[in-house]
């Protein structure tokens, strides 16, 4: 496997994922969406951005990977434009019964995006089952950052698709996390999450998973993939952020005591 | 943590988070912050405090390495 991605090949990270990243170095805020294939059927995680720029890769990625009339499901995991804006673009060139999935309380936001196909809600412990047989599991990560947020579990290949949890800044086309991603991880997480009980719960979330059917990778939508075996460094590095400083930032500023 | 620190310390997390280092360097001299050819700060002119307020209004040209800078300075208990 490479150790980076470029704009023209998607990358196969474990059997049927592949790694649909678009480098965005002016902004350190790369995109990474994700399909996984499995039985002639193709899922899309986190399409992506509007933008032409960033769009057009993911398509030109998806397909190398697979024939894009064989996607039967997109899913968001929350409902940001950077990763539902490419719903509409997405969805003419997919299975005609193609489905969107978000979480419940995302659901009534992603409708916005103004597309055709089904929009399912989901709700903790769901799951979708497809191609041959392929279970995906959707874990509710409630307030993190948004009360709609979800984490997708893939019981085949033990990835857990995390979105924005586990992202971080970087400009750098890396396809894992290397020795500066622990300072990539917290600037973004301890700046864009506001809750530590909210992260708290989904830390031990996927403790839980590490523990039971175990977790062999984190994909996030921005930054780097985290492989096993510094999967425990990082949920660590995660327990000890401190978040929802910039209310203390603005409070301090304008003379405001919280309690 | 004093004020020179607190620059550094956005320096050497900013060299972490961008690979812009152009734009970088020229937020930092617009702000009265010299840097070597290693990125290495060398001059901060005039008062540092003045300094790293400069900093932080030109950094909103770099937004991942603002809000990076913004949690050095909360860590350091200022507030600007």
């Amino acid at each position: 496997m490479p150790v980076s991605y470029n704009a023209n090949d998607p990358v196969e990270i474990a059997p049927g994922v592949f790694h649909l990243g678009v480098q965005d170095q002016p902004n350190s805020f790369n995109n990474i969406p994700y399909l996984i294939v499995d039985g002639g059927e193709a899922v899309v995680i986190d399409p992506g951005s509007a933008k032409t720029e960033f769009y057009e890769v993911v398509v030109c990625k998806i397909r190398k990977a697979v024939d894009m009339r064989k996607i039967k499901h997109i899913i968001v995991q929350h409902q940001d434009p950077d990763l539902c804006a490419a719903i509409p673009l997405l969805e003419p060139h997919c299975a005609p019964d193609v489905q969107v999935h978000a979480p419940l309380e995302a659901k009534v936001l992603v409708q916005h995006y103004n597309f055709k196909a089904k929009l399912h809600p989901l709700d903790d412990d769901d799951t979708l089952t497809f191609g041959g047989g392929r279970t995906l599991r959707f874990i509710m990560t409630p307030y993190c950052h948004f009360v709609g947020s979800m984490v997708t579990y893939d019981s085949r290949t033990k990835i857990v698709f995390s979105s924005d949890a586990f992202g971080g800044f970087t400009g750098a086309a890396d396809l894992f996390a290397g020795p500066d991603y622990p300072i990539q991880l917290t600037s973004f997480l301890g700046q864009y999450l506001g809750s530590k009980r909210a992260l708290e719960f989904a830390l031990k979330r996927l403790e839980q998973l590490a523990a039971g059917p175990g977790v062999e990778m984190i994909c996030p939508q921005h930054g780097c993939i985290i492989p096993r075996e510094l999967i425990a460094t990082y949920i660590e590095a995660a327990h000890n952020l401190y978040v929802g400083g910039e209310i203390d930032s603005l409070a301090a500023k304008h003379g405001i005591t919280l309690g | 943590m004093n004020t020179r620190a607190v620059i550094e310390e956005i320096l050497a997390i900013a060299l972490k988070v961008t690979l812009e280092r152009e734009r970088l360097a020229a937020v930092f001299t617009k702000s009265g912050i010299n840097l070597d050819a290693d990125m290495r700060m060398t001059v901060i002119k005039g008062d540092h405090m003045a300094a790293l307020k400069a900093l932080m209004q030109n950094l909103s040209e770099l937004a991942v390495v603002k809000i990076s800078a913004k949690q050095v300075i909360r860590r350091a208990g200022l507030t600007l």
